[in-house]
């Protein structure tokens, strides 16, 4: 009768030990998501996944934009259990490089080792220096690609000539958006779309003044090429 | 003489539920052994989420049985042939009403400890963990934003519950008892019973949203807004303390209905 009560305690222990062991996909998810207030004092910080961001003031949002942000971090108080972050906590965008936290007001968290590089950034008058292609993956995470110097100048070419003014947009094949933004990521403007038709290759942009509508940018040769490079990433 | 037949009581309970919660418990074993598979696979989504809801609906199950027990065996035991038995022995009515509520009492508390047991072993581990750690975080919380008032309501809250418990089963007591005064069809008059409470509920708590509505048109509404919004507090002190009066003022008359048809109308097969 000891025997039996002494084996079944062993294995009641290596139950609870191994019960403990095991961890939990949707709780390492909403770990993922989770991001605290170091400081709730000027200057304001924000600590997420061994990163610290520090707040920075950018006014000039209306005019140069802000970068894209997928909107799956939660921010709260340090004291607020994981569970309950979703709940309690602020949503707020974060990049796809992780650079930048934002919930749209005029506040942008930047990572530590960008900011620097930001506040200077924010002085210039034209921050916009490289071509970013971006495009969502299986998994529905925002990937990008940043464009070569010569890469840029085959965009630039196309975009130098003269293009085609179309509204019909339905035989589109295949196409990727392609941004011009700051070398850190925090501005960008001028999205364009790198699109695939029948006809060839084309970069797209509409005209918001007011003539309006799509215009497309033929590609030949070389550019083609470099476009459905780029499409097919 | 009460805490002898609550013993009993508690016997018959336990010969009963012993072997549900013990299924209870081997589900939610179950279901914490099934994620030590957790992958991406849409088979083990099947799979785990059918062991979640069986163990909600194992948990419903021993919560309804506990309930349901107690209702059926103070009927068998003091209105079917065993009552003849029940009567005999050297107790008052009384007695026997609050041993059977007392008896159901603990095994509801039972109840629910063994399904918060079940949770708890079906979340064993980091879960679990995180979820005490919300628990606590909410209580704090909740002591943090009414102060001195959160001991009170903590306090009213849970003799709130424990005079639900007994309302319940003193009116389900009481339809019964009724429902024995009848010659044939018993249980169908204890339903008939019931369904009479019920639309004596239903018409006062239309007369008192019809008399809420006229008041509303007299500006008392706004009153009782202003009230509240400069008293919250202790608004809710009097809801409470309110409600808890009524529920056991109601109590008693089921009560007292149980008691008086047992000892002078009393009606056995």
């Amino acid at each position: 009768m000891k025997k039996m009560f002494r084996q079944l305690a062993v294995i009641l222990a290596l139950l609870v030990i191994a019960f403990c062991l095991v961890g939990c996909d949707a709780l390492d998810e909403m770990r993922e998501a989770h991001a605290v207030y170091t400081s709730m004092d000027p200057p304001f910080a924000i600590a997420y996944k061994d990163a610290t961001y520090k707040a920075l003031q950018c006014p000039q949002i209306a005019d140069k934009g802000i970068m894209w942000a997928e909107w799956r971090v939660f921010v709260t108080k340090p004291d607020v259990p994981v569970l309950l972050s979703q709940q309690v906590g602020t949503r707020f965008g974060i990049d796809s490089e992780e650079k930048f936290l934002t919930n749209y007001g005029e506040i942008v968290y930047v990572r530590e080792d960008v900011y620097d590089a930001a506040v200077a950034e924010l002085k210039l008058e034209d921050p916009f220096t490289e071509f970013q292609l971006r495009w969502i993956d299986e998994d529905h995470r925002s990937q990008s690609y940043t464009l070569t110097e010569e890469e840029e100048d085959i965009i630039r070419g196309i975009l130098a000539e003269e293009p085609l003014r179309d509204d019909d947009s339905y035989y589109i094949e295949d196409s990727k958006t392609l941004i011009f933004r700051s070398e850190t990521g925090l501005f960008y403007q001028e999205e364009h779309t790198i699109v695939k038709k029948a006809e060839g290759y084309f970069i797209q942009t509409y005209d918001y003044n007011e003539k309006g509508g799509n215009y497309f940018f033929p590609a030949k040769g070389e550019a083609a090429d470099l476009l459905a490079e780029l499409i097919a990433k | 003489m009460v805490k002898k037949l609550l013993k009993y009581e508690l016997y018959a309970y336990t010969r009963t539920l012993l072997p549900v919660y013990a299924i209870l418990l081997g589900i939610s074993v179950l279901c914490r052994f099934v994620q030590f598979f957790e992958n991406d696979h849409v088979s083990y989504g099947i799979l785990f989420w059918s062991s979640v809801i069986a163990l909600i609906i194992t948990v419903i199950a021993c919560i309804g049985m506990t309930v349901g027990y107690g209702i059926v065996r103070f009927y068998k035991n003091l209105f079917s042939l065993e009552g003849y038995l029940s009567f005999t022995l050297p107790v008052t009515p009384t007695a026997h009403l609050i041993a059977k509520t007392l008896g159901q009492f603990i095994f509801c508390a039972a109840a629910v400890a063994v399904s918060l047991v079940s949770v708890a072993i079906a979340t064993a581990g980091e879960v679990l963990v995180e979820l005490f750690r919300a628990g606590f975080w909410l209580i704090g919380e909740f002591f943090e934003n009414c102060g001195g008032h959160a001991a009170f309501y903590t306090l009213v809250a849970l003799l709130l519950l424990v005079i639900i418990v007994g309302y319940f089963y003193l009116m389900c007591c009481a339809c019964i008892s009724v429902g024995q005064t009848a010659k044939k069809n018993r249980i169908l008059k204890a339903f008939g019973a019931y369904f009479v409470w019920y639309l004596i509920t239903q018409a006062v708590g239309t007369v008192g949203i019809i008399v809420f509505a006229i008041f509303g048109e007299i500006g008392l509404l706004e009153a009782i807004a202003r009230v509240i919004e400069n008293y919250p507090f202790e608004f809710v002190h009097v809801l409470m303390v309110g409600a808890f009066i009524i529920a056991a003022a109601i109590s008693a008359m089921f009560f007292f209905i149980s008691h008086r048809i047992m000892s002078r109308r009393l009606n056995l097969e």
